[in-house]
């Protein structure tokens, strides 16, 4: 474990943050919340103005809105994820030739050098569950997913605000971020906290100009930051025990009530930071002298997603859903040790129809 | 490979998807021998074929003639667009009063049918390539299945999904809009979404699409049942088999 | 970090013998020197059309056996390839049948249609070992799609050998009817191990079969068939409740998958 200087940290002003970004600007490719067409999405930015100052989100079950705010990190997570950089929804794993019926294979494994600036916790954790799934619990860790990932710089931020479809207090990911990153900034009244997550964080944070050293106001600051936040947000359900209660109701005839209310539209899980599904298709040139072998992101709402000799064992919408509530809630603690799900709610808001897995999952608890 | 394209009713708009494949034209035209092509050459043949591509609706008594000799000399037979697939923009008639719509808009000079309907109603129809138009990737990926002998990978799951992976942003949450992509087929490049435009259903539904939960989810946008049927009916895919009963 | 750790990279063999089981399947022996178990598969390769899992039929010192039946892209591909052509495959994959545990006990396979491909090795393994008794029934829908005729006479001489058909044939002096109107003729221990690789409804039927003769589901096993794209435990088509069959499976103690297998749709 690195010495992450618990309980030490410095104040610097927007002119401190502007040195931090720059610095990082010179060794990284810097991912961060930008605005774009109405909404706040991770891009690469080129300068600390980028970010969506001033702006706080507003969301709600099938509802997105920007409205002004007092501040500077005013708003919660973008709408995509970093499992968009981490795990790019079209990427080309190979490309295979053919010359006299031998095969030559071209492995296309790009380098990340990430550094992602302003995750919430949530997400943050979202990295954590993404590094199980493709590399610490896989028995074939993903080459893929691991140069991109590896190395990659986390600029964390606690969040002083939530929107009505954020529940990372349900899930006990957030909003207050624990580990995980290499520098937190906690906005304060007088300027941005900025604590160390590793050695890396702690030299980089020691050799920044003007600083100094927070005080215990400060840190009690922070405390009153995040509880707020967490005044926000209402605790949905108990996750202990959440595994087995669910997998006591699994021929519930609750199930069945989702078939009319949802789209099979596979939205949620695209949406979601976590889901990981994905199908490998075959792209050929006319003369079948070249194939590329292509990752894409698919989903268990897809209607040939469980398909053995052209039938899909899950024919009806709420099969669909039951399956993507499951895993995310139950299956996943069985695969990976935690909860597939951090509690941003995305899926809620996202949702064309607004169905809130909150609310479902209350269903599915309290139903025969 | 002796390949057809023939056109139906129809604005000749989906015929232009083989002009769109460009450089591979030249190299498509060097692997396959186009023996019907009305649009693309003055020597056009019709004989046995392997591959025969047909665009438009089926919409006249003699239409209906052609489409079954086409269907017996052709080995595999592909509709292509929303007109081959659906019965078109003009199937929109088949939920009017034909009397009037023959008056107003065919004004008595033309035989034509009260319904405009898609080639499956008529023949066995092997491939449907969706679209209004079609596109070229889907076009290029059913000629390359054809020639080396795979089964087509054309999408079959909803528009959200491309348009997701696209990394767009949702019409319907962010900026309200009604957008059909959630009950549409993916395949376009999430063309309109990508605009800020909410779909219009152009690539037709998906298999047993959630029109009532699509419904229910969009009256908060302001659409009633009525507003989503006449938008469905307007899709150029208003008479698939998938929405008839529906609409 | 090397390029070459892709999950996806492939190995290349030579085809060194091609067997004609029926119409539209074929056996291979395919040279290397790769280690594997019984009950695991490789992801084979058809350029420009994709992968698709097959199990191991059998080994020798140094090649592979895969019977490969042309129901897809890929499998069709691959049944067109001759003796002396490369194959591309990666793996193997999966976990094993647990034969040890047979040891000194009776042991029953039961194998439908290709599922026999799944349970064969094993078959031939569990010849060379020290199982007390050693029974195998296979059921085919038809004469024409029998697998490995070539190999019966030996094996009936080795253990109980069960052949049954669905439809009668002029030439088939055999059986006829379901595998489970033998399984339930048979006179079986209740510590009977059992390996299943089948249909699903063909395994949901003998393992109901099984434990009226008093067969604890906990000694049973079945090879099971999902929809794979990366076999690597990460494109999650596989899964069946929270299994991922590439991985975790294909082989799973009966007790532990049931609630799964058995309930629609999951």
């Amino acid at each position: 474990m690195e010495d992450k200087g618990e309980g030490r940290g410095y104040i610097v002003s927007y002119q401190g943050l502007e040195e931090l970004f720059c610095r990082l600007k010179e060794g990284w490719r810097v991912v961060a919340p930008k605005l774009k067409e109405g909404v706040i999405l991770y891009s690469e930015v080129e300068s600390l103005r980028e970010l969506p100052f001033g702006h706080r989100n507003r969301e709600m079950p099938g509802f997105y809105c920007l409205e002004r705010a007092e501040g500077y990190f005013t708003y919660t997570h973008p709408v995509n994820s970093l499992k968009a950089f981490l795990h790019p929804s079209e990427l080309v794993l190979m490309r295979v030739r053919t010359s006299d019926g031998c095969l030559e294979f071209e492995v296309c494994n790009s380098e990340g050098n990430f550094c992602f600036f302003d995750v919430r916790a949530c997400d943050l954790f979202a990295l954590e569950v993404l590094d199980r799934v493709f590399v610490h619990k896989n028995p074939h860790p993903d080459s893929y997913y691991r140069k991109l990932r590896e190395g990659a710089f986390v600029v964390a931020v606690n969040c002083a605000y939530a929107t009505s479809t954020c529940f990372c207090t349900t899930m006990g990911t957030g909003p207050e971020v624990k580990e995980g990153y290499d520098l937190l900034i906690t906005e304060l009244r007088e300027g941005f906290l900025l604590e160390a997550g590793s050695e890396r964080g702690r030299a980089l944070l020691e050799s920044l100009g003007n600083k100094k050293e927070a005080g215990e106001e400060h840190f009690l600051q922070k405390r009153e930051r995040l509880r707020e936040a967490e005044a926000i947000m209402e605790r949905h359900f108990e996750i202990g025990g959440l595994p087995d209660r669910l997998y006591g109701r699994m021929d519930s005839q609750y199930w069945k009530h989702i078939e009319k209310r949802c789209l099979a539209c596979t939205s949620c899980t695209q949406s979601c930071p976590t889901c990981f599904c994905f199908d490998i298709l075959e792209r050929n040139d006319l003369k079948l002298k070249e194939s590329e072998r292509i990752r894409v992101w698919d989903s268990c709402f897809s209607p040939a997603f469980a398909t053995v000799h052209r039938y899909n064992i899950r024919q009806s919408v709420h099969s669909r859903y039951r399956q993507w509530l499951m895993h995310k809630f139950a299956y996943w603690m069985d695969q990976f040790d935690l909860f597939g799900c951090v509690g941003c709610g995305r899926c809620i808001t996202w949702c064309p129809v607004g169905i809130d897995i909150r609310q479902e999952i209350k269903k599915v608890l309290g139903s025969e | 490979m002796r390949v057809g394209v023939f056109k139906f009713s129809s604005c000749d708009g989906c015929q232009l998807a083989f002009f769109d494949l460009e450089e591979e034209l030249l190299l498509l035209s060097e692997m396959v021998s186009i023996e019907y092509f009305l649009e693309a050459t003055s020597y056009n043949r019709w004989g046995e074929l392997d591959l025969s591509f047909v665009e438009g609706s089926v919409s006249t008594p003699e239409e209906e003639e052609r489409i079954k000799k086409i269907r017996e000399s052709s080995k595999f037979l592909v509709a292509i667009g929303a007109c081959a697939v659906s019965g078109g923009i003009q199937s929109a008639r088949n939920y009017e009063d034909f009397s009037e719509v023959y008056s107003s808009v065919y004004k008595g000079h033309y035989v034509v049918n009260p319904f405009s309907r898609p080639i499956s109603d008529f023949v066995k129809v092997d491939l449907e390539v969706r679209g209004c138009p079609i596109n070229r990737r889907a076009l290029k990926e059913v000629l390359v299945a054809v020639m080396h002998q795979r089964s087509p990978q054309l999408p079959t799951y909803p528009l959200c999904l491309e348009c997701k992976r696209k990394g767009n942003v949702c019409v319907a949450v962010a900026y309200q809009k009604p957008c059909l992509g959630p009950i549409t087929v993916a395949g376009c490049g999430a063309l309109c979404p990508s605009f800020e435009r909410g779909c219009y259903g152009c690539y037709g539904p998906v298999e047993k699409p959630a029109l009532e939960a699509l419904q229910g989810g969009y009256e908060r946008l302001g659409l009633s049942v009525e507003n989503l049927k006449e938008l469905l009916r307007l899709s150029f895919n208003g008479y698939n088999r998938e929405l008839r009963g529906w609409l | 970090m090397p390029v070459c750790d892709s999950p996806y990279n492939l190995k290349e063999g030579l085809v060194v013998r091609l067997i004609r089981e029926c119409e539209n399947v074929y056996t291979f022996h395919i040279a290397t020197e790769e280690s594997a178990q019984p009950g695991q598969y490789n992801m084979l390769y058809a350029f420009g059309m994709g992968e698709a899992p097959i199990t191991i039929a059998s080994k020798g010192e140094d090649y592979i056996v895969h019977t490969v039946r042309a129901v897809g892209d890929v499998t069709r591909h691959i049944d067109q390839l001759k003796e002396g052509d490369r194959l591309y495959w990666r793996g193997p994959y999966g976990n094993v049948w647990e034969l040890e545990k047979a040891f000194g006990r009776t042991l029953l396979l039961i194998s439908g249609g290709l599922g026999l491909a799944a349970t064969r090795w094993v078959f031939e393994e569990a010849l060379k070992s020290s199982i007390k008794r050693l029974v195998h029934i296979y059921g085919s829908k038809d004469y024409e799609n029998l697998l490995y005729k070539y190999l019966y006479e030996d094996w009936s001489s080795k253990a109980e050998l069960h052949i049954t058909l669905s439809k009668p044939h002029p030439k088939w002096k055999g059986r006829v009817g379901l595998v489970t109107e033998i399984i339930e003729k048979l006179e079986l221990e209740e510590d009977t191990v059992v390996f299943i690789c089948g249909p699903d409804p063909m395994v949901k039927a003998c393992v109901k079969l099984l434990e009226s003769k008093g067969i604890s589901p906990e000694n049973v096993y079945a090879s099971l068939e999902r929809h794979m794209k990366c076999s690597v435990g990460t494109c999650g088509h596989c899964m069946i409740g929270p299994y991922f069959v590439c991985k975790d499976g294909p082989v799973f103690r009966y007790d532990l998958i049931r609630e799964y297998f058995e309930r629609e749709e999951v």
